[in-house]
């Protein structure tokens, strides 16, 4: 049943008809064949019995003066009619009086008709008959009711009967398949009326479903139920269409919107990090000058401010692009120690401001080299430890690196653990702090500030990286955020490039002529200032004009390019340098462009017009430095030297060998080792002592002219290459030093400057056994 | 002696009894059949009237019985009489009557002429002449001397003969069915 109920209407309405059709026919049928039947064998019956009646007659007074013969000759006559089988006449006795036989019949028959007569199925004596398939038999009294004289008993061939009402069911069923074809027939003419319709709205439906085009209308081809289903569809569709307008004026409006919104976005992003830019890269600037502690302080508290709304508008856009799933991660070699490192430098004084101490601790199993992003890396590990300090006060962060597992094929996985002694997160709460603008409660926005983006774009970036972010927290006790990161490891070849690059990163110095085409004043000085130190000659200009010119009339290594400016704005004047290079045929000048448009498209829409990169406004001088690297060829090693002060030191404290030298740093160097490679330890150590007196130098002389900038920096540097080697004591005065540079306080820092001089000649040996190992 | 004496006595009450046997069998057979075929000619002759036609004068009522008389020395006996008190034709009863006198002929329907009543056979046919009364007998030329219906014995079984010219003349109609029945029908 529930087969039929899936059937189209077409075959449901040809179903109906046929079976009711057939039903009827059936019926009517059957009961004229029953009745055709009942009067066939009636009129049978009443042949025989009247034929018997006459032989009744006709043999009474053979019966009553005992003449066999005569009674014999009369059944004779019975072969006139060749269905009668058999007769015979009984005396009144019982006694067989005559008979009579047609030639056809058998003894088994006559048997059977005697048979019928002693069980009594016909009786003697009255009148009775017996039906059967082959034959009919019956019995008929002689003599009258007063008088009997005996029985006729006569057997009627039943064939014929039989034959008709097989003829007669032959012709019904001929008529039932009649009936069934013209219910066929029928059905079909009928459907033309139903189903037609119905199948065309539901072709019509079909096709607007397919091609979701709702202009169409169903044909309406009669005015019953079905032309008003068609009315009603077609009514719907008028409205669906009306819908479909108004959302697509709608959805235009919506995206109009939403476009203005990306606008203002990318225009307030332009607004705010140009004039942060100015602010940052004068205060940077400022900071260089001759400062007393305090002024000091207060421009580092710019730049502090500054950067944390740098950061804060970074945050917003990371979280739309991530969002947006726009952010693409990078694919570079990087040594994460080093990352750990510098992250943890970052936050230092904080930590020391907020006495809390702070600690990296990163397993010797972790590979040196890894493949990765490490700013996406860095952004996470610098959002947690910020959270970490930031509820924490008088206690402690460690940020704690493990291997959880290495194999050839997928590199490695390493958890990253950033714990903290602080107030800890309610249980229920931790489930929610990484969704977007979660915080453990409203209250903590207020007191410990924030914007509650941080541990979501984490969660998201760690997601990207395809690892897992958790929590673990109890109240008062602490929290441990923890994440895990699968990495490629690195070759040691790249290593040797990234150490190089590091190198170069110390002490690159470029010597040439760069022009800036910039409207901006402030961003003017800022870019002059930042150029020059890396030793590039700079030429400024204010609009694309006279960039244009500037080019066509001068020798330009490189040239910045500001996109919008007055006149003629940077796209354009690109592309009238590059029109008159392929004219003139002289080679063509790096073209870098300067946007403060952070959005996607941009970097596309400045290479197509003929540039060679892309810098995004505000930058730092390390992203300036990276983009002088990747152009242009850094000028000669000796030009790099900063002076030389040479300064005594004063004795430090004397503890063994053991705990200033970290043997397993360079153990794990090895690991990486490949036989085919040349030496990297011995590599490693040579850069190292070819690289340092330079650095010790720029110590002494920055400390002879009370430059804290330089001073803290080429202590860093010297900080960062010495724990690369696994010289842990120098490393660890260089940080003191650099500390103390970062904080301006100059006070010890020519005897920590004498304590680094003589732990490095330590260093120095110690490294020459290690390399004559 | 006494031996042979008294086998000569065995030996002839043994052929005594061969010989006597079949004579003793056939004469008591011969009576059982004649007297079993007087049966059926004593019935024939009741069963005869539902055959024959009467004129409406023949009868003087409507329920007015059928007469059957014998004439000359009653063969058939009580055997008769039995048959006719069961036996009502067309609603009459049957009445047999015995006469000795041809005058007492007249007021019968069917009169049966004894073969011992065959030498007044002429007189009998003379006085029943023009009267519808059914002649039945059962001597060979009983036919021919004015009889309608006549027994005769064919294979052991009682048939019968009918005149039907005799029987015309009488105004009688005998039933086809009767004829039919006949063994020789003369015209």
């Amino acid at each position: 049943m529930s087969a039929f109920r899936d059937y189209s209407i077409k075959t449901k309405l040809t179903i109906i008809i046929i079976v009711s059709c057939l039903a009827v026919s059936l019926m009517a049928s059957g009961f004229f064949l029953v009745s055709e039947i009942v009067s066939m064998r009636r009129a049978v019956l009443e042949d025989l019995t009247g034929l018997a009646r006459v032989i009744a007659i006709n043999v009474q007074a053979p019966l009553e003066f005992m003449d066999p013969a005569t009674a014999t000759e009369v059944l004779a006559s019975l072969s006139a009619r060749p269905q009668i089988l058999q007769a015979h006449v009984y005396a009144k006795d019982g006694r067989i009086f005559a008979s009579y036989h047609a030639p056809q019949v058998d003894s088994a028959r006559q048997e059977a008709l005697d048979m019928e007569v002693r069980e009594g199925r016909i009786e003697l004596g009255r009148q009775s008959y017996h039906y059967s398939r082959r034959q009919i038999s019956l019995s008929v009294p002689i003599g009258s009711a007063d008088k009997p004289l005996g029985t006729i008993v006569l057997q009627s061939d039943n064939s014929a009967l039989q034959a008709i009402i097989s003829r007669l069911i032959l012709v019904i069923a001929a008529i039932l398949l009649a009936t069934l074809l013209l219910a066929l027939v029928l059905s079909r003419m009928l459907n033309r009326f139903i189903s037609q319709p119905v199948l065309a709205l539901a072709d019509t439906m079909a096709r607007i479903c397919e091609n979701e085009d709702y202009s169409v209308r169903a044909s309406k081809s009669s005015n019953d139920e079905l032309g008003a289903l068609v009315t009603g569809i077609n009514t719907m569709l008028d409205g669906i269409e009306r819908r479909d307008a108004q959302l697509v004026v709608a959805k235009q409006a919506a995206e109009e919107a939403n476009r203005a919104k990306s606008r203002f976005l990318a225009q307030m992003s332009h607004e705010i990090r140009t004039p942060m830019n100015g602010v940052l890269g004068i205060a940077g600037l400022l900071l260089k000058t001759e400062l007393d502690t305090r002024q000091h302080q207060f421009v580092r508290t710019i730049i502090h401010s500054g950067e944390s709304l740098l950061n804060l508008i970074n945050d917003i856009l990371d979280f739309s692009k991530i969002e947006a799933g726009k952010l693409e991660l990078e694919r570079l070699h990087f040594n994460v120690r080093q990352l750990i490192d510098e992250t943890l430098d970052l936050f230092s004084n904080r930590a020391e401001e907020r006495n809390v101490r702070l600690a990296g601790f990163v397993h010797a199993a972790v590979p040196a080299v890894l493949v990765g992003d490490p700013g996406r890396l860095r952004q996470i590990l610098m959002n947690l430890l910020g959270n970490a300090l930031k509820f924490t006060e008088d206690g402690e962060v460690k940020l704690n690196l493990f291997l959880v597992e290495q194999n050839r094929e997928s590199g490695c996985l390493l958890r990253f653990e950033v714990q903290d002694s602080g107030i800890g997160i309610p249980r229920k709460k931790q489930g929610e702090i990484f969704n977007a603008f979660a915080q453990v409660d409203g209250s903590t926005t207020r007191k410990f500030g924030g914007t509650g983006l941080g541990l979501a774009i984490c969660r998201q970036l760690v997601q990207l990286m395809k690892g897992e972010i958790g929590v673990e927290s109890e109240e008062g006790e602490g929290t441990t955020f923890w994440f895990t990161v699968n990495f490629e490891i690195g070759s040691a070849d790249r290593l040797d490039e990234v150490i190089k690059a590091e190198k170069d990163e110390e002490t690159g110095l470029f010597d040439a002529s760069v022009l800036v085409a910039e409207d901006n004043l402030t961003n003017q000085i800022v870019a002059r200032g930042i150029l020059e130190q890396f030793g590039c000659r700079v030429t400024m200009v204010e609009n694309g004009r006279e960039a244009v010119k500037m080019v066509a009339e001068n020798h330009f290594e490189l040239v910045f390019m500001d996109c919008q400016m007055p006149i003629m704005d940077g796209y354009e004047a690109t592309r009238r340098i590059r029109a008159e290079e392929r004219k003139t045929g002289r080679p063509p000048v790096v073209i870098v462009a300067l946007t403060a448009h952070a959005m996607k498209g941009d970097r596309e829409h400045c290479l197509s017009v003929g540039m060679d990169d892309y810098l995004s406004k505000p930058f730092s001088e390390e992203q300036l430095g990276e983009l002088l690297r990747r152009w242009l060829a850094p000028a000669k090693k000796e030009e790099s030297g900063r002076g030389d002060a040479p300064t005594p030191g004063t004795g430090s404290d004397n503890p063994g060998e053991e705990a200033d030298f970290d043997e397993g740093v360079l153990d794990n160097y090895r690991q990486i080792q490949r036989p085919d490679q040349p030496d990297i330890i011995r590599r490693l150590i040579t850069i190292y002592l070819k690289s340092s007196p330079t650095l010790l130098a720029e110590i002494d002389s920055a400390l002879q002219a009370s430059e804290h900038e330089r001073l803290w920096h080429a202590a860093h540097s010297l900080k960062s290459s010495s724990a690369n080697l696994g010289a842990v004591k120098l490393a660890r005065l260089c940080e003191e030093l650099e500390l103390q540079g970062r904080a301006g306080r100059l006070e010890q820092a020519a005897e920590l400057a004498d304590s680094i001089r003589q732990e490095y000649e330590r260093t120095e040996a110690w490294l020459g056994r290690k390399n004559s190992q | 002696m006494v031996p042979v004496r008294s086998t000569y006595r065995i030996t002839l009450l043994v052929l005594l009894f061969w010989c006597a046997l079949p004579g003793v069998a056939g004469s008591v057979s011969d009576e059982v059949l004649s007297a079993r075929a007087l049966e059926i000619e004593a019935a024939f002759l009741v069963k005869f009237s539902s055959y024959i036609h009467w004129p409406k004068q023949a009868f003087s009522s409507p329920d007015a019985p059928l007469v059957i008389g014998i004439l000359g020395r009653d063969p058939f006996g009580s055997v008769l009489d039995t048959i006719a008190r069961s036996y009502v034709m067309q609603g009459r009863n049957v009445e047999i009557r015995r006469c000795t006198d041809l005058r007492t002929l007249c007021s019968s329907h069917i009169v049966f002429v004894t073969v011992g009543a065959m030498e007044s056979m002429e007189a009998i046919v003379a006085s029943a002449a023009d009267r519808p009364i059914l002649l039945v007998g059962n001597a060979p030329d009983f036919l021919e001397r004015g009889g309608m219906i006549n027994f005769v014995v064919v294979n052991n079984r009682i048939r019968f003969d009918i005149n039907v010219t005799n029987s015309h003349r009488a105004g009688l109609e005998i039933s086809s069915k009767l004829l039919k029945v006949a063994r020789t029908i003369l015209q």
